[in-house]
């Protein structure tokens, strides 16, 4: 319980270096960015906008802690401002409407590719010294491999040439988004070469970092004994060596989920995937600060709260853990 | 923390072969596997192309043409855009700011983790809470938005801002790592003997921690590496870099701006990715050599294969060659083979264990017969590479690469008298008869429980995996049997290993052993790592279950005094020979072979009057160069000519020298041979 | 000769060496206690709580002699030595060098302190930098300890050092990585290490727990024989009672952070005042016991150094508890000869030698 508390409060602490980060950043720019801002959306931009624009630059009257008070009030009204590019929605109703995308995307890929990666890399380490370790040098040329080019290469096959699959966006246009059968498709048909791109490109790394632990597992002793004492296969592969073996996995899991993260949601530019990286990208290319520090800040929270459920899932799995002193 | 710790260590040829190349640089040893080497031409490669290709490619990368969209050929090597310009121009200018950026951002990204790492592992306390924090901090934000963004406030996005916002976004992983090395590293006790011997701080963490972390900082810098480059490649591909400047990003960028993908173009955007992951991959067919150094289990993976143990098998059935000089005869009819007084349970015979290598192989356990009885305790007692743990292992057949069983027999009598051999036996036999006829209890309770499971759950698999019939209940009770045998009290069934004592731990390895009523069980030093108090504990437990179920008890121990209480019948062994053998009272008073009385003299005792320790000269030998002949001549008092030349075999007593008729006492020794000419005084003053 | 002259310029110029009475005691502890504190967190919360690992300890190591602390693992007695040689600074108590009371925790006088007093420790595996040669090791500690020696008369000196413990020639092994040597060796040049520094005390925190049995012996013999021919005043840090009988001149037996009983160390062995020193040795192996005599058996284990039980620390398991034993720590009771115990069993009225009853 209290190795808990003491993993929430990290999180804390975490998430207010991020949320501060968002809050300096703009004004660490150097020169006067507003200027440069209102001079590239001359006349379209409304007082409002402009003293919103102000207060993101900290080019306000008040000093910085009322300016910092400020920003968490209007945090934690779920105020992120208004979009420049998209003016004048705001900047939650966009996230909002890219975020089912990518926590449909990004999350159940990620989800997939370590469950497959983890799997494979411990049946892999088991049966080391044989044939199957002719996978490992495919597999780091996989983990090397930048995840939008790899976007690029299976919409150039399986959308361009083959023509499997369409060439991008979230769905069909035209068809009316609901729980239609139709609807839902479209969805998954669009879904496959995204995903295909991101879990190909991912799945080496739990691979072998999984095949790693396996091999150092299955030396110790307690594999011996397991073995020795008659267990079936399945037991040991399982109970003694997986178990343990998964234990450091998922801590680097917890860890690696922002690099990995971060890494997917560039492959929605690729298949200009309705979901927030592509939002974020537009935000990049048209200097739209209030978006991206909105995208910056869900997209934070969204990888501590996975962490989270990864720090449980450990706890769970490791009873060294429950026992605090 | 173990008092006495003498562990065995095992011979292991290959590990030492390859540390043995020595000290601050021996992880580079590991840059002769073809994987790395790979690795290494193809990063140097790069290198020189990043290096000198600029200055070679006469074409300028972004010149303009009419040759628009042409796929390769001898004039373009790599085809050309829409607008005419030369791909392969472009890839070998790129070639530099890729790597560029990619190597110095990951030179300051390792430094930085370098000294964050360092203090923070050093330190300790109050600095290390915080650098900790911080270094989490920035491994769990998404590293890419953040990057983006950053890159996005940046007002100038050329190479060097782009390098320092990934330096600064990328070093976490590394401190991580590096700081828990130093944590390591600091407790090790060569930092303790730096600081006792009044070396300063500033020494210590450069000149005693640092060159420890050679490998590591080079891992940690390789793949920092390859984070960079993906990294780079990702902004040029947004946009976000100054994409003017030629990098294999920037072509991309390039690419998917002017829609090669329609155009079908695939020339101009496979290659950019294609190099980032060949380079990539090098980079990680090298850390690979680095890990494995790191990380020796996964250099011996490759070893551990179903070829090498088809191998050990065949060789099984093949006669034994001599390997050594000449080998003394068995002239007395009979051997060990006549000792069958009582009844016999296990005979050990001719058992040879080898440690295969690229050398040659070692032979840790030679040419070893044994006998035990129902019953009894027979102890084994030995110095470390004597291979007494190995036998242990290879009884129960539970050696692992590179150790083999190259010849010999290990025939269990069942109970009805039929026999059979252990080492014939097929996998499946095999795994029906270990536990249920004979089990071990190995030295390290902690090692050989698993974590994660309920000591109660260890007991009971065992027992479900030989008992399919037998109900949750019934296995349930037999464990709360099993526990009240070994005296541990019955709600600890549901503990976790972590959360038992040393000794309640070594207990549970007796309750596992014992889970399904085995005749014999072998003990690998179940003492040693346990104090003496609760060692007294274990081992009275131990002889108390032993003659309430009547199993039989292979001890196997460095500990004589403990062994000679102990044991029914005792065998020495040095340099993996058995060179003497007896009943433990007798051998205690009367030992034969210039070795047992070196070991007998070399102990302590604690009743009595003081007694004159006499010990040993020199240390035990390495078994991959043994002397000539008797192993132990060299420091032996009583060595003559023969000696050099003819090695001893295991021989029983002539009965003049056995005191009664019962004793059975065999001794690998030419002092007891009368067909050998020797000094007579000194036998007599051997025998004495 | 050089080697008297260099030891009185680290004693500093008011004591000479020759001079100091061999009844006093070269090295002399008085109420030694470490407590470290418990590892907290961010949330720890309550009081603030330590480990009890050394309290109130009394020692005195004299010229020449072997001084041999006897205990199981976590009764403190590693702790003793790293404290004796400022490697961890005690939480309260007074050591003297020669008399004269010793509060270093860096530089200088932390430098000069160690010259006079050694540690050789337990892993000879672990205790060499495996990136070095051991001739580094051996000219960092001359260097460190005598900054004018030119490099010639640095190799000279680690030549002799290797000699007197006889690895000779010196250059067979000063330019061997560690791992190319044996355990015995290695040992053996630990205690090389700890001479260069030319000390008059030397501590040795389990020198032979980690060698093989026939060597054990070549090592003890040696550090017996650098205590006679050095003079030193040699601390021996053992578990092994029995080796402690043969080796040293004086023995005190640690439980749980506290010395229990000394003295002579064959009275310590024969006659052991103190129950727990009785378990110990009814728990060693030994062939020649006597095996018609039921041996005593333990009750339950060391108690937790966090909270350590009232009263004598022992008492949780002793046989012989009595009420006072619950709630006054006893004192030291004089058994003759040198020989004390701290057992209420020993206060005036009591038997002399308690024995454990027989097994129930």
């Amino acid at each position: 319980m209290k190795a808990f508390l003491r993993r929430g409060l990290f999180y804390l602490i975490t998430a207010w270096a991020a949320i501060t980060l968002n809050f300096l950043l703009p004004r660490l720019i150097p020169g006067d960015p507003v200027s440069r801002m209102l001079a590239r959306f001359h006349g379209q931009l409304g007082p409002n906008a402009v003293f919103a624009l102000r207060k993101l630059f900290g080019q306000t009257s008040d000093n910085i802690w009322v300016q910092y008070v400020d920003y968490w009030n209007r945090l934690f009204h779920g105020d992120f401002g208004v979009s420049f590019t998209s003016y004048p929605t705001p900047v939650t109703t966009i996230i909002g409407q890219g975020l089912p995308w990518t926590l449909g995307l990004i999350g159940v890929c990620t989800v997939l590719s370590f469950v497959i990666g983890t799997a494979l890399g411990a049946l892999v380490g088991w049966k080391r010294g044989t044939w199957v370790d002719s996978f490992i040098p495919v597999t780091t040329f996989l983990t090397s491999i930048p995840y939008f080019w790899f976007g690029l290469i299976v919409v150039y096959i399986f959308a361009l040439q083959l023509h499997w699959f369409p060439l991008s966006g979230g769905y069909t246009p035209g068809i009316q988004p609901g729980w239609s059968p139709e609807f839902v498709g479209s969805v998954v048909q669009h879904a496959i070469l995204p995903s295909l791109a991101i879990i190909v490109s991912s799945i080496g790394y739990w691979l072998l970092g999984m095949r790693n632990m396996m091999i150092t597992t299955l030396s110790e002793d307690y594999v011996l004994l397991a073995q020795a004492k008659g267990l079936s296969k399945r037991r040991v592969l399982t109970t003694y060596a997986g178990r343990n073996a998964l234990l450091p996995s998922l801590a680097g899991f917890a860890l690696s989920l922002g690099f990995i993260v971060g890494g997917s949601i560039i492959t929605e530019v690729v298949f200009n995937y309705p979901g927030i990286g592509y939002a974020l990208f537009q935000a990049v290319q048209g200097q739209d600060y209030p978006l991206m520090q909105g995208i910056f800040f869900i997209i934070t929270i969204a990888v501590l709260a996975a962490n989270l459920v990864a720090d449980f899932l450990y706890v769970i799995l490791d009873p060294r853990t429950r026992q605090e002193a | 923390m173990s008092t006495t710790t003498l562990a065995e260590v095992d011979v292991d040829p290959s590990e030492t072969a390859a540390r043995g190349k020595g000290a601050k640089f021996a992880w580079i040893s590991g840059f002769r596997s073809p994987k790395t080497i790979v690795g290494i031409v193809i990063v140097v490669f790069f290198a020189l192309v990043a290096i000198f290709g600029p200055l070679l490619v006469t074409t300028d990368p972004s010149a303009v043409s009419f040759n628009v969209l042409l796929p390769p050929s001898a004039k373009h090597l790599l085809g050309t855009t829409h607008t005419g310009q030369d791909i392969f121009a472009q890839m070998v200018v790129g070639a530099r700011i890729s790597m560029l950026v990619g190597f110095v951002a990951a030179v300051l990204a390792t430094l930085l983790s370098l000294i964050i790492g360092l203090a923070a592992g050093y330190l300790g306390g109050i600095p290390d809470e915080l650098l900790s924090l911080v270094s989490n901090i920035f491994l769990v934000i998404p590293t890419l938005p953040l990057v983006v963004i950053l890159a996005g406030a940046l007002p100038s996005t050329g190479s060097l801002s782009i390098t320092i916002v990934i330096s600064i976004t990328a070093w976490a992983w590394g401190a991580r790592v590096l700081r828990a090395q130093t944590l390591s590293l600091r407790k090790r006790d060569f930092v303790e003997a730096a600081r006792a011997t009044g070396e300063s701080t500033f020494r210590i963490i450069f000149r005693e921690i640092l060159p420890n972390q050679t490998a590591i900082v080079a891992a940690t810098f390789l793949s920092t590496v390859i984070g960079a480059i993906l990294t780079q490649a990702s902004l040029a591909f947004l946009g976000l870099t100054d994409v003017t400047e030629w990098s294999w990003g920037g072509i991309l960028y390039w690419a998917q701006n002017s829609s090669a993908l329609s155009f079908g173009a695939w020339w101009w955007f496979v290659p950019p990715g294609l190099c980032i992951a060949l380079l990539g991959t090098a980079l990680s067919l090298i850390n690979f050599g680095i890990d494995e150094f790191i990380n020796p289990r996964l250099r011996l993976a490759g070893i551990a294969t179903k070829k090498g143990a088809k191998k050990a098998l065949t060789r099984l059935q093949a006669p034994k060659q001599p390997i050594r000089g000449p080998r003394r005869q068995a002239r007395r009819t009979g051997g060990l083979g006549s000792f069958t007084r009582g009844d016999v349970i296990l005979e050990v015979k001719n058992l040879t264990v080898d440690y295969t290598s690229a050398s040659a192989p070692v032979h840790a356990v030679d040419d070893v017969s044994l006998t035990l009885r129902r019953g009894q305790v027979l102890g084994i007692a030995g110095e470390s590479g004597s291979g007494k743990s190995t036998l242990a292992y290879a009884i129960t057949r539970l050696h692992r690469p590179p150790a083999e069983i190259t010849g010999g027999e290990l025939i269990y009598t069942n109970r009805d008298g039929s026999t059979v051999d252990i080492l014939k036996l097929t996998d499946r036999e095999l795994t029906d008869f270990r536990w249920e006829e004979l089990s071990i209890v190995f030295q390290s309770a902690m090692n050989a429980l698993n974590p994660i499971l309920r000591v109660g759950a260890q007991i009971e698999d065992a027992i479900a995996a030989h008992r399919p019939d037998m109900d949750a209940q019934g296995r349930s009770d037999r464990v709360r049997e099993l526990m009240g045998l070994v005296g541990i009290s019955i709600d600890r069934v549901s503990a976790y290993p972590h959360e038992l004592s040393g000794g309640m731990r070594q207990r549970v390895m007796i309750a596992i052993a014992l889970a399904l009523d085995p005749e014999i069980i072998v003990m690998d030093e179940p003492t040693t790592a346990l104090d003496v108090v609760i060692q007294r504990q274990i081992v009275e437990k131990i002889m108390e279950l032993k003659d309430r179920l009547g199993f039989s008890v292979i001890f196997i121990t460095h500990d004589l005094s403990m062994l000679i209480e102990l044991s029914d019948e005792i065998a020495i062994m040095y340099a993996g020979r058995i060179v003497e053998v007896g009943s433990a009272q007798e051998f205690y008073r009367n030992p034969k072979h210039p070795y047992s009385q070196g070991l007998l003299g070399s102990f302590p005792t604690l009743s009595g009057p003081k007694k004159v320790l006499t010990g040993i000269v020199g240390a035990p030998p390495d078994l991959r160069s043994l002397p000539s002949g008797c192993p132990f001549r060299t420091r032996c008092p009583h060595a003559f000519d023969a000696c050099a030349t003819i090695e001893p075999v295991l021989l029983p007593l002539p009965t003049v020298e056995v005191p009664s008729a019962n004793e059975l006492r065999s001794v690998s020794c030419h002092l007891y041979d009368p067909e050998l000419t020797r000094v007579p005084a000194l036998a007599e003053g051997v025998a004495k | 000769m050089t080697t008297e002259n260099s030891r009185i310029t680290n004693v500093g110029a008011d004591m000479t060496v020759e001079a100091w009475p061999s009844n006093e005691p070269v090295l002399k502890v008085r109420g030694l206690t470490k407590h470290f504190p418990v590892r907290r967190r961010f949330l720890g919360r309550g009081p603030k709580k330590v480990v009890h690992a050394v309290e109130n300890v009394d020692l005195e190591l004299y010229a020449g002699q072997v001084t041999a602390i006897i205990g199981e693992s976590g009764s403190g007695k590693s702790t003793v030595a790293r404290l004796l040689a400022q490697l961890y600074v005690p939480t309260s108590g007074e050591i003297a060098l020669y008399g004269k009371p010793v509060h270093v925790k860096h530089g200088k006088a932390f430098r000069t302190y160690v010259g006079q007093v050694q540690l050789i420790l337990q892993d000879p595996f672990g205790s060499f930098n495996p990136v070095h040669t051991i001739a580094y090791h051996l000219r960092r500690v001359l260097r460190i300890h005598n900054p004018s020696l030119g490099l010639k008369a640095i190799d000279d000196r680690m030549a002799e050092v290797l000699k007197e413990v006889n690895l000779a020639p010196a250059n067979q092994f000063s330019e061997k990585y560690p791992h190319e040597l044996s355990g015995g060796q290695r040992q053996r040049i630990s205690i090389a290490r700890a001479l260069a520094a030319n000390p008059s005390v030397l501590l040795a925190d389990e020198p032979v727990s980690m060698l093989d049995v026939s060597i054990r012996l070549g090592i003890l013999n040696l550090l017996e024989k650098l205590a006679t021919e050095r003079n030193l005043a040699l601390l021996y840090i053992t578990h092994d009672i029995a080796s402690a009988r043969y080796f040293a001149t004086t023995a005190t037996v640690m439980y749980a952070g506290e010395l229990i009983e000394g003295g002579p160390a064959e009275a310590v062995t024969q006659q052991a005042g103190h129950p727990y020193t009785q378990l110990l040795i009814a728990s060693a192996p030994d062939p020649d016991r006597d095996e018609s005599v039921e041996r005593i058996k333990d009750i339950g284990q060391p108690p937790s150094l966090i909270d350590p039980p009232a009263g004598c620390r022992f008492h949780p398991r002793c046989p012989f508890a009595m009420e006072k034993c619950h709630t006054e720590a006893p004192p030291k009771f004089d058994l003759g000869d040198g020989h004390w115990a701290r057992c209420w069993l020993h206060e005036s009225g009591a038997a002399a030698t308690p024995m454990f009853p027989k097994e129930e």
